[in-house]
């Protein structure tokens, strides 16, 4: 058992790599476009949304600290529907890792590789998660342990060359209530950040008051993440829905004309080993997923199946990256309801303490 | 070597990773140097003449020679739109561009008569064209530009990118990169900034032959010589205007600029264009461009000359101060429903020079009381600077001097009320109150 868990302090690592996932290329000029520097207030509301959703998996991991959701599903709601919601998690995944690949394909081919096509992208990046995934949880944690400093200390440079940039505060309360609400369920599916940590419920080891290293690193995505908004719409502005590489933009932008410039290789650095942690995470989370939908495959099967579903409908069904974004503000966020919130919300009634009969006695 | 090969076996991504080794290094190896497929663009030039673009480049040879001089080269070709023209280019050179190091973009004055956005939509989605490369307008075409600015180098050692550097430092000393112009086009009030530099004929002894700019005589100046003005002027040789480059229907040419028929100078004269939706409504002179300035803190670096003074020290003088220091506080508010912008106006200034009549005055040079009189005088000369600019701003209309965004941010509701009632919201400067306090003090 001790073999493929890992400590609250590594999950908590996953959750800040996941919060970063999507939200530092595109996001900040998409929502810009939506409600302008209202942005800022839009992730706000959604990470507030998606504390919840951590809540509820605390109180689940308090309630059942060593059994497997799959076992905790299958126990309330019956085999059907365990697997139908597994099964949903399974096609979360998916879209998660086409959307990080995405990008993360367009951000590379834009700043390092011109002639860069999608499946040069794909054959440098799949082996790499493949065998993340194959090594299993602990190991790619691991990784992810060794290489978190690294992360956070490029993310950090980036933030600050960002601020030092920073050009005044945006104008903000600019949007109508409408406006917020739209483009905030318009972006949900670049949240769910903390789905991933229900599949691999049984592999935390997470001890009595283990809980704060958990919120702690995901308070420090948060932050993040809240500071780069707010960085990248100072900077830009008016016209920050021109700029699809947040992170890399607001350290590759030189107010000082002949400046040296152009530092971005230390967010290309940054983002590479983010995405493919990032994928790792998504691909790990889909084979728990298919793992438990189709009981009698093994790992191996999901990666190959995975591989297999990724090449066809990445490459045969979205086609293009302008596709794969349509997707992710058209059927995408209704899709993200049933997982980011309604299935959070049937775990919640299954790990709510039960009530105690109350009994009343007679007094004469 | 078999314990290697049960190493591998049990660890298969070592294949896969010999396996993309063995594909993409010898492909990497046998590939041609970045230099020998990519031209170096370092300045984009684009003209625009009955519906048909001409796109210039400046581009740097990476070539060994044993001076520090770069080698450059002007390369044109003409397109119906400015990728095609661009495209063309490419074919001429042989080479794809590399837009990474294009600091500045040059464009005539013929494309800002219309919507000069949509003529350089092009800049804007090509993702290694830096977004703060420095837009400059010129009145002569953006190649013969280009082709002046080639030989900067040779004939006084400077760069354009240095020249605009200066310019951007201390006689613009706002923004007026692409970013910017996209930034002001987006606004409210679609207004912009972007810097201007002209192109005028010269003669061998350095006089002006033909102006292509507003002034006469006044403005050939010895090189090198900064004036009062802040003209500035480079020499550098002129090929002709069709000698070996852009050649018809976009056929594409090349020039170096050795065959040159006269001499053609850029003229700094830190001049702007002021520019409403993408259209030029007005070139603003040095004296315009300081009352823009007025409430900008960072615009220290400006010589401030006050004649004719006498009192118990002076006689008759002319006095000149430099800025030293700056600082300004801004406030708006709504005085019975009309919007007031204030602002408070501090100078630091430090006398630099004193003459009276012929000969120099021998005072105490690290003395530095500015008189009452003249401290007087120079407010006076400050809100006369901003009077006038704001005149011409109110007249076409234009907001370069963030009030909007003052008012957006302090008084929204107000202003947008405000906005609402006017008849032409654009022509709001009109109905704004400005109250402008200039204190003048020794640094």
């Amino acid at each position: 058992m001790k073999d493929t868990t890992i400590s609250a302090r590594q999950a908590g690592m996953l959750c800040t790599i996941t919060i970063l996932a999507n939200k530092i290329f595109l996001l900040p000029a998409l929502i810009y476009d939506g409600v302008k520097s209202d942005g800022f207030f839009v992730m706000m509301f959604l990470f507030a949304l998606e504390l919840c959703v951590l809540g509820i998996f605390i109180l689940l991991k308090k309630k059942f600290p060593n059994n497997t959701l799959n076992f905790i599903l299958e126990k309330y709601l019956g085999k059907v529907i365990a697997r139908i919601i597994y099964f949903f998690f399974m096609m979360f995944f998916l879209f998660k890792m086409m959307l990080t690949y995405s990008v993360c394909y367009v951000y590379l081919k834009q700043q390092v590789y011109q002639d860069e096509f999608a499946l040069l992208a794909l054959i440098c990046i799949i082996p790499v998660v493949n065998h993340a995934v194959i090594s299993g949880l602990r190991v790619f944690s691991r990784t992810i342990e060794l290489y978190f400093y690294v992360i956070m200390t490029g993310v950090l440079i980036c933030l600050a060359v960002g601020l030092g940039n920073w050009q005044g505060m945006p104008i903000l309360f600019n949007s109508t209530p409408s406006e917020f609400f739209l483009t905030s369920f318009k972006h949900i599916f670049s949240f769910g950040d903390y789905l991933f940590l229900f599949l691999i419920i049984d592999k935390i080891h997470l001890e009595k008051g283990q809980v704060k290293h958990l919120v702690k690193y995901v308070a420090l995505g948060i932050i993040m993440v809240l500071t780069l908004f707010i960085a990248f719409y100072s900077i830009y502005q008016i016209t920050a829905f021109m700029h699809n590489n947040a992170l890399s933009d607001i350290i590759s932008v030189s107010l000082q004309f002949n400046a040296i410039g152009r530092l971005d290789v230390l967010a290309m650095l940054t983002i590479m080993f983010l995405c493919y942690f990032e994928m790792e995470i998504f691909q790990f989370s889909f084979s728990e997923a298919f793992c438990n939908v189709f009981h009698k495959l093994n790992r191996k099967y999901s990666i190959v199946v995975f591989d297999v579903i990724f090449l066809v409908v990445y490459f045969i069904l979205v086609g293009r990256y302008e596709n794969m974004i349509l997707y992710t503000e058209g059927w995408l966020p209704y899709f993200s309801i049933f997982t980011n919130f309604l299935i959070p919300i049937i775990i919640l009634f299954i790990s709510l303490p039960k009530r105690k009969g109350v009994r009343y006695e007679k007094t004469f | 070597m078999k314990k290697l090969f049960s190493k591998l076996k049990k660890n298969p991504m070592l294949f896969v990773f010999i396996i993309i080794l063995l594909c993409f290094t010898p492909a990497a190896m046998f590939s041609p140097g970045e230099s020998n497929n990519r031209a170096i663009v370092t300045a984009i030039g684009i003209d625009k003449e009955n519906d048909e673009y001409e796109v210039s480049l400046l581009t740097f040879i990476p070539t060994p020679n044993q001076t520090y001089l770069e080698t450059n080269s002007v390369v044109s070709s003409k397109g119906s739109t400015l990728a095609e023209a661009i495209a063309k280019t490419e074919l001429t050179l042989g080479k794809r561009m590399g837009l990474s190091h294009a600091k500045t973009t040059v464009i005539s004055t013929s494309l800002l008569k219309d919507d000069v956005s949509k003529d350089i939509d092009y800049l804007g989605r090509v993702a290694s064209l830096s977004e703060n490369t420095i837009l400059i307008c010129t009145d002569a075409t953006a190649k013969e530009f280009l082709l002046a600015a080639q030989l900067l180098e040779k004939d006084i050692g400077t760069k354009l990118d240095k020249l605009i550097s200066y310019n951007i430092d201390n006689i613009y000393v706002t923004d007026t990169s692409l970013e910017a112009f996209f930034k002001g086009y987006f606004s409210a009030n679609g207004s912009s900034l972007i810097g201007f530099l002209s192109i005028e004929e010269v003669d061998s002894t350095g006089k002006q032959k033909n102006s292509s700019g507003d002034k006469g005589e006044e403005d050939s100046q010895d090189m090198l010589d900064l004036g009062e003005e802040g003209d500035t002027s480079y020499s550098s040789s002129q090929p002709s205007s069709s000698g070996g480059a852009g050649g018809a229907g976009g056929s594409g040419g090349s020039s170096n600029g050795e065959n040159s028929q006269g001499q053609k100078k850029i003229f700094n004269k830190g001049e702007v264009v002021l520019i409403k939706d993408g259209v030029m409504v007005a070139k603003l002179d040095d004296e315009q461009l300081y009352g823009i300035n007025v409430l900008n803190d960072k615009a220290i670096n400006r010589n401030i000359r006050i004649e004719n003074v006498t009192d118990e020290v002076y006689n008759n003088a002319t006095l000149t101060y430099q800025v030293k220091n700056k600082k300004v506080r801004t406030a708006t508010k709504f005085e019975n429903g009309i919007p007031v912008f204030s602002a408070d106006v501090v100078l630091g200034l430090e006398i630099v020079e004193a003459k009276e009549g012929e000969k120099s005055l021998v005072t105490n040079t690290e003395l530095n009381d500015i008189p009452y009189d003249v401290a007087l005088r120079i407010e006076q000369y400050v809100k006369k600077g901003f009077a006038d600019t704001l005149k011409l701003l109110r007249k076409n209309k234009t907001d370069v001097i963030g009030i909007t965004q003052k008012f957006e941010a302090e008084n929204r509701e107000n202003f947008r009320k405000f906005l609402e009632s006017l008849d032409d919201p654009d022509d709001f400067l009109n109905f704004i109150k400005f109250q402008l306090i200039v204190r003048v003090q020794s640094d």
